[in-house]
């Protein structure tokens, strides 16, 4: 036999939790004292957490279970008292003495106008940061309707040297059977190349994974053309969807 | 305090000093996905309700457990969205209510994806769940196999072993050629 000192065949199984009795018990105790088997159980534990991505959504939770969850907290653990929904007029002005009260309105008019500057910079920097952290680099373009889907809009997240993305699609008309929306790839010298056919649901939802043969990055605008079912070999029909 | 703009580990220490909003933003990524993987294990949108309720409670109660140092909160709290799921199974399957059919990845609604409040949100997370399913698609069959069985069903190896009527070594040696594949594909494959 090898004299390893370590596990490391026991770590993805550790990781799923599908080692049988002995064995956990052996990598628990080798776990307790090595801190290189455990930073290699840190990088299975990760691929384990990605799985969760795998699965379709299905359903929603419940509407109400959210609310249950936050009434079900024990408040007398809290410091400073739980600041939930803190989120109307009324709620932000509760608690300022009336000497602060002018200086508080002034300070909140130029927060919420920084908000408003930064809201879809933070949410991409957010969304960055948070939701998709084990890709580098991400980029986001917004999509707007045109005069005949003015109430269309739809945003598309690429990553960066990835030739797949995705593409959210919100408010556009559903169509008759025998046509489609296609996403058009738009190169630098006006070449349009298909990102892809979709439909939208009846409330003119669509989630697509778009998939171009470029990295998508490298195109310098995109657009949404209604055509037969199927798509087109080169946009055809009216724009819906493009951007800025 | 901007909730939506915070990282993950910051509504983390929020939740710690007991901040609610903090943990309804953090309901807001995740609960979601947390639901979901309840219902694909349990089968049941009562229990997967109780699951996901019982994770956001957890971390209410332990936030101050989190070692940011170990983990990411999202595999903080895929790990413990599915221990509580596979305890739920293993009871009943203890009580002689085995498992319906199998379940895995390659359920094939295609592009049927549940709308999200947050566009955004649901582009990034469709975008990773086709990350996903495509490294899984580079798996052998076998390999997927043994995978779905110990994620959605918390088998052990010898649980494998007898299910498949295989010889232990090789569940052992697929689990691992699974895990270490997807290592390549979802971890390092990332390093810029
Ligand atoms: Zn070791």
């Amino acid at each position: 036999m090898t004299a390893s000192p370590h596990i490391t065949e026991l770590l993805p199984a550790y990781a799923l939790g599908c080692l049988d009795q002995p064995e956990a018990e052996r990598a628990r105790a080798h776990l307790g004292e090595c801190d290189a088997c455990r930073a290699e159980l840190e990088v299975y534990e990760e691929v384990v957490a990605e799985l969760m991505y795998a699965s379709r959504s299905v359903a929603p939770p419940p509407v109400a279970l959210k609310q249950r969850i936050l009434d079900s907290l024990n408040p007398s653990r809290s410091v400073s008292g739980p600041s939930l929904r803190v989120k109307t007029w009324r709620d932000l002005m509760s608690g300022w003495s009336r000497p602060q009260f002018a200086f508080g309105i002034t300070a909140l008019v130029l927060i919420f106008g920084l908000l408003l500057a930064n809201f879809r910079l933070w949410q991409r920097v957010q969304a960055l940061e948070q939701q998709h952290a084990s890709v580098e680099h991400i980029h986001t373009v917004m999509l707007m309707g045109s005069e005949i889907a003015p109430e269309a809009h739809a945003v598309l997240v690429m990553p960066e040297n990835g030739e797949q993305g995705a593409l959210v699609v919100d408010d556009l008309p559903p169509l008759d059977e025998v046509h489609a929306y296609q996403l058009w790839l738009i190169d630098e010298n006006g070449k349009r190349e298909s990102g892809g056919v979709f439909t939208v649901d009846a409330t003119g939802h669509a989630t697509v994974t778009v998939a171009g043969p470029k990295p998508l990055e490298t195109y310098k605008a995109f657009g949404v053309t209604v055509e037969p079912l199927g798509g087109s070999p080169g946009p055809t029909g009216p724009k819906v969807l493009g951007s800025a | 305090m901007n909730y939506t703009s915070a990282k993950d580990q910051v509504l983390i220490e929020m939740i710690q000093r007991g901040d609610a909003a903090a943990l309804a933003e953090l309901y807001d990524r995740y609960a979601r996905l947390v639901y979901n993987l309840a219902l694909k294990t349990v089968g049941d949108s009562a229990t997967a309700e109780e699951i996901t309720q019982d994770v956001f409670f957890r971390i209410w109660e332990k936030a101050g457990q989190y070692r940011a140092e170990r983990a990411r909160v999202s595999t903080w709290l895929s790990s413990i969205a599915r221990n509580r799921a596979i305890d739920i199974l293993r009871r009943r399957n203890r009580r002689g209510d085995e498992g319906a059919n199998p379940i895995d990845w390659t359920d094939a609604t295609p592009e049927a994806f549940l709308a999200d409040d947050d566009p955004e949100r649901e582009a990034l997370h469709a975008l990773r769940r086709e990350r996903v399913r495509a490294a899984l698609k580079r798996l052998p069959e076998t390999q997927r196999e043994v995978l779905a069985l110990a994620y959605f069903e918390g088998l052990s190896h010898s649980e494998m072993a007898e299910r498949l009527n295989l010889p232990l070594g090789t569940v052992k040696t697929r689990v691992r050629l699974a895990m270490q594949k997807l290592r390549v594909l979802l971890v390092e494959e990332d390093a810029p």
